[in-house]
C-alpha cells in the first residue's frame, strides 16, 4: 500500500549515525560518502540502501519485496511505513510503502513491503516490472504513528480493504509473535477471491492461533454472498465490534463510511486509522470552493486556505506565514521548499508537479489540490 | 565575431515576443531533461573526486619535481571543477529535478571558504535578479572596483589594477565576505554585534576549509607536511585566479551594458531577458575550457536560464544567438584573452577620475 507520510507523524526518531557522520562539522561527509559508495553502494551515508533478498507474488497484482537494509537503518514498529526511491530517466521518484512484516521477522535485519500495481503508477509498475532479487533499492527510514498502544488492547478488530491490509498484517504478525492472549478479528474487504493478499499465511495463522478469526468479505461476488461494509453487515459479522479496539486501513471512501459510523456511535477513542493520502476532516468546517485549497505546513501543524490562482508565497504571506524568499520571480530558488503531497502548477512554465516529495518554488507555484508543504 | 553593435530599444510588444521565444526555447529543453543530464553531472562528480584524490595522494610524495607540480595542478583542477561545474550549477537548482539529495540546491555545500547559504543570497538572488543594475547588483565591481563612469570615483580607485591582482589571488575570501558589506560596519552604520553574528557561520566554514587544507592533510603527510601545505595553497590559489578571471569576463568586458534602477523599475519579463542578454558576455573557447568554466563561457545563456543544466548551454547557444540578433540585441562573445583584456583595460581606464563613456575597442 502506498501511503503519504503525514508530517504530524514525524516521530522523534534518533538521527541515524550515518547522517551524523555525513553532517559532522569536521568531516567532508559528501566526499567520504562518495568513496564509500564507490566501494559498496550499501555503505552510502547520504541515502540508506537495501538489497532485495526475495520477491514473493501475493496475488495477480501484488508483490511482497523482502529487503535487507544497509548502514544506518533504524528499527521499525509494526504499522509504520518506509520510503522507497526509484530512479526513472534520471529522476528519483519517492513513495512510502507500509511494512508488512512483523518486527520479529525470521531474521531481525530484514523487512518486507507489499506493493500493489497501481494503474499508471510510475513506481509500483517499475517495482513490478524491473525489480529483481539481488537488486538494490534506495530506502528512507520508517515513520508513522499507526502503532498499537502499549500494552496492546485485549480484544481487537482489524478492518482492511484491498492493499490496506499491509500495515495490519505487520501488526497482526507482531501481536501473534508476542503471544497476544486476546481475541483478534480481521475483516478484509476485497473485490474478489483472487485479490486475497496473504491468504495462505492468514489461513495457517488462523489454524495455529485459535484467538484469530479472519473473515474475507468479497464485494463483487455474483451470488447473494456479495458484501460491503455497512453498520448492519458489521453487526452480523462481528456482533461485539463496539467493544473492540479497531484498526482501520483502506481506500478513502471505505474509511469514510467506517469513520462516520464509529463517530455516530461515539467510538472514536477506540478507532485508529491510516490513510493512503492526506487525512480528510470528518466534518469539514466549510466546504472549500474550487478556487481555494487547504495547505498544511509540516512541522508547524498549521493549516490554511490558499487561492488556486495565487502564487503560494503570496497566499502564505496573506495567511500570516513568512516563508523565506528572494527574487519573487522564479530566478533565485530562495523559496524552494519540499512539497510532501498534493499538486501544484508552475505559473511560468505551466509544468505540473503531481508526485509526493518534490521540491517546488513557492513564488511561482499555485496550488491545484490540497497540499502538505515543508519549509 | 563579437557583435558589439549597440542593441536597439525594444517596444513592449517586442519584449513580450522575445520573452515568448525564449520561454519556448527553455520549455523545449526542460521537456527533454533526463538520463543524459543525470549521467553528465555524475560523470563530472566522479572525475572531480578522483582527480582530487590523485592530487592529494600525489602531494604526499613531497617536493618531487615531477609529481609535486602535477599533483598541485590536479588538486587545483578538481577544486575548479567542484566550484564551477558542480557547486555553482547545483546551487542554482540545475539538478533539483533529479530529486537526488546529493545534488540539492538548498543543501549542497561547496569546497570554498564562503558558505553556500551566503552565495544563494548574493549570487542566486541579488546578482541574478538585479544583474548589472548599478546599486543593486553587488557583483558590479564587488564594491571595490570602478568599472563604469557612473560609479563615483575616489582616490583609492587609482590603485584598483593593483588591488585586483590581490583580489584575484584571494577571490574565495571575497566571495565569503561579500554579503557582510563590511563598509557599513567600518563606517559605524551598523552595530558590530550584528557583524559578529554574521561572521559565525562564515568562520565555521572557513575554519573547516583551513583545517582541511592546511592542518589535516599536511599533518597526515608527516615529513611531507610542507609539500602538502604548499601544494594545497597553490591549488587554492589556482582556483581563485581561475574563478576570478572567468567571473570577471561574464559582465565587465567592453560593450556590456549597465543599467540604472529607474530603467528597471517594474520591468517586464521580456525586459529582464533583454537585460540579461545585454548585461552578459560569453567566452569563445573549446569543450575543455567550457567545462572548467562551469559553462560560464556561456554567461548569456546562463543568465537567461540560470536553473537549466549548464552543459545544455552550448547546445542552445546558436538558437539564443539567432534570437538575439533577430531582435537587434548584441550577443557579446569573444576569446578569453580579448574579453579579459578588455576587463583590465577598464580597470586602468576607470582608475582615473574621468567619467567618460565606456571604452569601445571597435
Amino acid at each position: 500500500m502506498t501511503v503519504v507520510a503525514s508530517p504530524a507523524h514525524t516521530a522523534a526518531t534518533a538521527t541515524p549515525w550515518t547522517q551524523r557522520l555525513l553532517r559532522h562539522p569536521w568531516l567532508d561527509g559528501p566526499a567520504l560518502s562518495f568513496f564509500l559508495e564507490e566501494l559498496n553502494p550499501m555503505w552510502s551515508l547520504v541515502e540508506s540502501q537495501a538489497r532485495v533478498r526475495a520477491i514473493h507474488r501475493e496475488t495477480h497484482d501484488t508483490l511482497s519485496i523482502e529487503l535487507v537494509p544497509g548502514w544506518g537503518w533504524p528499527g521499525f514498529i509494526a504499522g509504520q511505513h518506509v520510503g522507497v526511491a526509484v530512479e526513472i530517466n534520471g529522476i528519483s521518484h519517492r513513495r512510502r510503502y507500509s511494512i508488512s512484516s512483523g518486527p520479529q521477522a525470521r531474521r531481525r535485519d530484514t523487512f518486507t513491503i507489499t506493493v500493489k500495481r497501481e494503474p499508471g503508477g510510475k513506481v509500483s509498475n517499475w517495482l513490478h516490472d524491473q525489480l529483481r532479487p539481488g537488486d538494490r533499492l534506495r530506502v528512507a527510514p520508517p515513520d508513522g504513528d499507526f502503532i498499537l498502544p502499549q500494552p496492546a488492547p485485549r480484544d481487537l478488530l482489524m478492518l482492511a480493504a484491498g492493499s490496506g491490509i499491509t500495515p495490519l498484517m505487520a501488526q497482526l504478525r507482531a501481536l501473534l509473535a508476542s503471544e497476544h492472549a486476546g481475541s483478534i478479528v480481521l475483516l478484509h474487504y476485497l473485490r474478489s477471491a483472487e485479490d486475497r493478499i496473504f491468504a495462505g499465511e492468514l489461513e495457517s495463522l488462523q489454524a495455529r492461533h485459535p484467538n484469530l478469526q479472519v473473515l474475507w468479505c468479497l464485494e463483487s461476488s455474483r451470488d447473494q454472498s456479495a458484501e460491503r461494509f455497512s453498520p448492519a453487515q458489521i453487526a452480523v459479522r462481528v456482533p461485539d465490534y463496539a467493544q473492540r479496539h479497531t484498526l482501520l486501513c483502506g481506500p478513502a471512501g471505505f474509511m469514510a463510511a467506517i469513520r462516520q459510523h464509529w463517530d455516530e456511535r461515539q467510538l472514536n477513542a477506540r478507532l485508529q486509522f491510516e490513510y493512503f493520502g492526506q487525512v480528510p476532516a470528518l466534518h469539514p468546517p466549510t466546504r472549500h470552493t474550487d478556487a481555494h485549497h487547504p495547505v498544511e505546513l509540516a512541522g508547524r501543524r498549521r493549516h490554511l486556505q490558499v487561492g488556486a490562482q495565487q502564487p503560494l508565497l503570496v497566499a502564505l504571506e496573506a495567511g500570516g506565514e513568512s516563508p523565506p524568499y528572494g527574487c519573487r520571480q522564479g530566478i533565485c530558488q530562495s523559496c524552494k521548499c519540499r512539497k510532501r503531497s498534493g499538486q501544484v502548477r508552475n505559473l511560468i512554465t505551466g509544468q505540473v508537479s503531481r508526485e509526493p516529495d518534490e521540491d517546488i518554488q513557492l513564488c511561482i507555484s499555485a496550488a491545484e489540490s490540497a497540499l502538505v508543504l515543508d519549509y | 565575431m563579437s557583435n558589439l553593435t549597440a542593441s536597439r530599444e525594444l517596444s513592449p510588444a517586442e519584449l513580450e515576443a522575445l520573452a515568448a521565444e525564449l520561454d519556448a526555447l527553455r520549455d523545449s529543453v526542460l521537456a527533454d531533461l533526463g538520463e543524459r543530464d543525470a549521467r553528465h553531472i555524475r560523470r563530472i562528480i566522479r572525475i572531480q573526486r578522483y582527480t582530487a584524490l590523485a592530487g592529494r595522494i600525489g602531494l604526499f610524495f613531497g617536493f618531487n619535481p615531477l609529481t609535486w607540480p602535477l599533483a598541485a595542478l590536479a588538486l587545483g583542477i578538481a577544486k575548479i571543477l567542484e566550484n564551477m561545474e558542480i557547486g555553482h550549477n547545483v546551487i542554482h537548482g540545475q539538478y533539483d529535478w533529479m530529486n537526488d539529495p546529493r545534488l540539492n540546491s538548498q543543501t549542497y555545500e561547496w569546497d570554498i571558504v564562503g558558505t553556500s547559504a551566503n552565495w544563494r543570497k548574493t549570487h542566486n538572488f541579488e546578482h541574478h535578479t538585479h544583474t548589472n543594475i548599478l546599486g543593486l547588483d553587488g557583483d558590479l565591481g564587488y564594491d571595490i572596483t570602478r568599472i563604469t563612469g557612473a560609479q563615483r570615483w575616489n582616490p583609492l580607485h587609482r590603485l584598483q589594477p593593483l588591488y585586483n591582482v590581490l583580489f584575484a589571488l584571494l577571490f574565495q575570501w571575497g566571495v565569503a565576505l561579500q554579503d557582510l558589506k563590511l563598509g557599513r560596519y567600518v563606517l559605524g552604520r551598523r552595530p558590530w554585534s550584528e557583524l559578529r553574528a554574521k561572521l559565525k557561520p562564515i568562520g565555521r566554514k572557513a575554519g573547516f576549509q583551513l583545517f582541511k587544507d592546511y592542518v589535516f592533510f599536511p599533518v597526515l603527510a608527516g615529513p611531507g607536511f610542507l609539500a602538502v601545505l604548499l601544494g594545497n595553497l597553490l591549488a587554492n590559489g589556482l582556483r581563485n585566479l581561475w574563478t576570478y578571471s572567468i567571473i570577471h569576463c561574464g559582465h565587465f568586458p567592453a560593450g556590456v551594458r549597465i543599467y540604472s534602477r529607474e530603467e528597471c523599475r517594474n520591468e517586464s519579463r521580456g525586459h529582464w531577458y533583454a537585460r540579461q542578454m545585454n548585461g552578459s558576455a560569453n567566452i569563445r573557447c573549446g569543450r575543455l575550457m567550457q567545462l572548467l568554466s562551469g559553462h560560464l563561457s556561456h554567461q548569456i545563456e546562463h543568465h537567461l536560464f540560470p536553473d537549466m543544466p549548464a552543459h545544455r548551454y552550448p547546445e542552445i547557444a546558436p538558437q539564443v544567438r539567432e534570437i538575439c540578433l533577430r531582435y537587434g540585441q548584441q550577443y557579446n562573445s569573444d576569446s578569453f584573452v580579448r574579453q579579459f583584456g578588455s576587463v583590465w583595460a577598464k580597470f586602468f581606464h576607470f582608475a582615473r577620475p574621468t567619467a567618460q563613456p565606456e571604452l569601445n575597442p571597435a
